[in-house]
């Protein structure tokens, strides 16, 4: 082949073009420590990425869901907790008031006694969180029950429903209609009445156990899932950095190669052997 | 018939003459070593018409050719027309493949995936904001977030869209500018109508008009890279020449319209690829990002049970929400959250996220193609040049080499031409001297 002065410095320079091109890719995944930058470095994994990011923020988004739906649940249950001692303390004096030794005055003062402890049940069950009445089904703008409607529950029969997984729906409140029901049991003294009622809050309380558990472990499954989902998003976009660095160092051998041999291969002519 | 003594003073200087004419064509070489589209030229030498001489040149009687030196018999373009066939078929696919690669990197840099600010992460986040109204249905700041990110993805629908639409506009108004009356192929048309008449008029003299085709192929050779160039030679040197399916120039006429039939097909090239772009790709991109806008918008409606986002296209969707306290998280009473658990839930049932991750992998792959023929072709281009320049570039080292033959040449035919003087002089002034 007849070599023309021409073609030797446009193979130097195409193959430097060539060179700096594969240098820049190698320095670009370097730096950004990403495979993938543009969806033409990899179409199908460009697509898989996006669908995985918006798997990500599905997952925390639903991990979301269940911390909200817990900080609920726990706020539940320790009010559960207080009725549950409050009804307990109604019955101890109930029983008390029921014992033939116990005098009038005794009786009279039990009952104003009662009488407070049946406000306290009420007012802990208007006990919000974050705002927002628990125990009023979704009229979590309306406290259960108002000083000016007595024993009446002004809340609605609604569940309040948290989503903690696609399509998986926890309902996470009680009402207080459910739990206390007309209120007028405490204050009935009739022992199997108050029994019953606490028999009712016990099971709401291990209800409300159960959804805890039931949502913490959605939680766990989400945290495995996002972790999964995490890792498989960095095999998908993310540059192997052992191999980008070794590539990077090859790629500036090869450069300074080609600059090394364009120069030799340049200077040379018959003209610098002729006299 | 007797011979000239000053036959041979004759044959020198035709040697002389050759040898500098030869010189004289490897100085035109060397001066247009880095000369773009020049072709190395020769001149060919053929022994001169040989001198007749009558019966009884020869001793048996007969007569003779006797030789009279060297006559330069044409000059010689090196050239195979072949090879700028394929020059010109390669140049025109690596600009067609540069041009769709750089509108298509353009795009793909507007699509900007995968990143944490492109439509699939404020897709996400318009969900999480709904997730968020779900979880505080009583919350006037939620209220105001899902607004917010609903009007931040609408607008992000819109930005894309415009840049799509740009990059379709900018291509149609460059496809314009090169096609149009001041444009470059009018220009080159204009040139080889000349150039077809002032080859013509060469040729009619009887001379090779060498550096006129050398700058003809040339502008030929720009015109390959705007589309499918067809060449067919007229008389005396002229040609037609064909992009796509319209005549560039026939004869010595440009045939060039100012305005283009609407039939007209580049066949390939820059022109080519901005046809492929403007009627094809890019609006293929729009109705498929719009065909996400619509199914976004469609869900999310049916979810919210009324209008949520108004407009079933990526320009024109926007909240059709009167104000972001007017967003509805529920059916019922203050904490119901039906409709924002509804939406939410529409980030794993609807299809919008996948048609939209399907029109990312679209547009990278056809981006990916584009750099991948750009780089084959630039090989191919590469590797046709090459072909052509070992044909027909100069290589200073064989011009010097020839050089040297030339020179030396030039002396042996000026030292015959004095040693024919030497005998001559003998002839003249030492006859009839004998014995002096």
């Amino acid at each position: 082949m007849r070599i023309t002065s021409g073609m030797s410095q446009r193979h130097v320079l195409s193959d430097l073009r060539r060179v700096q091109e594969r240098l820049a890719a190698a320095q670009d995944q370097v730096s950004s420590g990403k495979r993938v930058e543009k969806p033409s470095d990899d179409p199908l994994a460009a697509e898989r990425a996006t669908r995985l990011r918006a798997d990500l923020g599905s997952t925390a988004a639903y991990r979301t869901s269940v911390d909200d739906s817990t900080s609920w649940l726990d706020a539940t249950d320790s009010a559960l907790d207080s009725l549950t001692q409050i009804v307990q303390r109604v019955r101890e004096l109930t029983v008390q008031a029921n014992n033939a030794a116990t005098s009038t005055a005794g009786r009279q003062s039990i009952q104003a006694e009662i009488d407070q402890l049946t406000e306290q049940a009420k007012s802990t069950l208007n006990g919000a969180y974050d705002g927002r009445y628990l125990f009023s089904g979704t009229a979590t703008n309306q406290p259960p029950y108002t000083a000016a409607t007595g024993d009446a529950y002004q809340g609605d029969t609604s569940a309040v429903v948290r989503q903690i997984g696609p399509g998986v729906s926890v309902q996470v409140n009680v009402t207080a209609d459910d739990v206390l029901g007309t209120v007028t049991w405490l204050q009935s003294g009739d022992l199997s009445q108050i029994d019953a009622g606490l028999d009712n809050i016990v099971a709401k309380r291990s209800q409300i156990g159960a959804t805890t558990n039931r949502v913490t472990a959605a939680g766990q499954r989400l945290d495995d899932l996002g972790d999964i989902t995490t890792k498989l998003l960095s095999n998908t976009e993310d540059a192997d950095l052992p191999q980008a660095l070794i590539d990077l160092s090859s790629q500036q051998t090869a450069l300074q190669s080609a600059l090394r041999g364009g120069a030799t291969l340049i200077q040379q002519s018959l003209m610098d052997f002729l006299q | 018939m007797p011979i000239s003594s000053f036959l041979g003073l004759q044959t020198s200087l035709r040697g002389l003459l050759a040898q500098q004419r030869s010189l004289d064509v490897a100085a035109h070489n060397i001066a247009n070593a880095n000369t773009v589209g020049y072709t190395r030229q020769e001149a060919s030498l053929g022994a001169a018409d040989p001198l007749h001489t009558g019966s009884g040149a020869l001793q048996n009687g007969s007569g003779a050719y006797l030789g009279q030196g060297v006559d330069v018999t044409a000059y010689r373009r090196i050239r195979d027309s072949f090879l700028d066939l394929q020059v010109r078929a390669q140049t025109m696919a690596l600009n067609d493949a540069t041009t769709a690669a750089e509108s298509l990197d353009r795009v793909q840099s507007a699509v900007n995936e995968p990143s944490d600010t492109g439509i699939n992460s404020l897709l996400t986040k318009f969900y999480d904001a709904w997730n968020d109204l779900a979880a505080h249905p009583e919350s006037a700041g939620s209220r105001e977030a899902v607004n917010k990110a609903a009007a931040t993805l609408a607008d992000a629908f819109k930005t894309l869209a415009t840049d799509i639409g740009n990059a379709t506009t900018d291509a149609q108004n460059e496809f314009t500018a090169l096609t149009g009356s001041t444009g470059p192929i009018q220009a080159a048309a204009t040139s080889i109508a000349k150039l077809n008449k002032a080859i013509d008029n060469a040729i009619d003299a009887g001379q090779s008009p060498n550096d006129l085709l050398d700058q003809r192929d040339q502008v030929l050779d720009e015109l390959s890279q705007y589309g499918n160039v067809s060449v067919t030679p007229q008389a005396n040197g002229r040609i037609q020449v064909m992009l796509g399916n319209q005549s560039v120039v026939d004869d010595t006429i440009v045939d060039w319209p100012a305005s283009l039939p609407s039939t007209f097909a580049a066949g390939g090239g820059q022109l080519g690829a901005l046809q492929t772009l403007t009627t094809t790709t890019l609006p293929g991109y729009l109705a498929a990002l719009d065909q996400v806008a619509n199914t976004l918008a469609t869900d999310v409606n049916a979810a919210y049970g009324s209008t949520f986002f108004g407009g079933t296209t990526a320009l024109t969707l926007g909240t059709g929400i009167p104000a972001a306290s007017s967003i509805a998280a529920g059916t019922g009473a203050a904490g119901s959250n039906d409709i924002a658990l509804a939406v939410q839930s529409l980030r794993d049932s609807s299809a919008a996220g996948q048609q939209y991750a399907a029109f990312v992998r679209q547009v990278g792959s056809d981006a990916d193609n584009a750099l991948n023929a750009q780089t084959v072709a630039q090989a191919a281009v590469d590797s046709a040049e090459d072909r052509r320049q070992n044909i027909s570039g100069v290589s200073l080292d064989e011009e010097m080499a020839n050089m040297l033959r030339f020179q030396r040449g030039y002396q042996a035919s000026a030292r015959a031409m004095s040693s024919i003087d030497d005998m001559l002089d003998t002839l003249i002034s030492r006859a009839g001297r004998v014995g002096l």
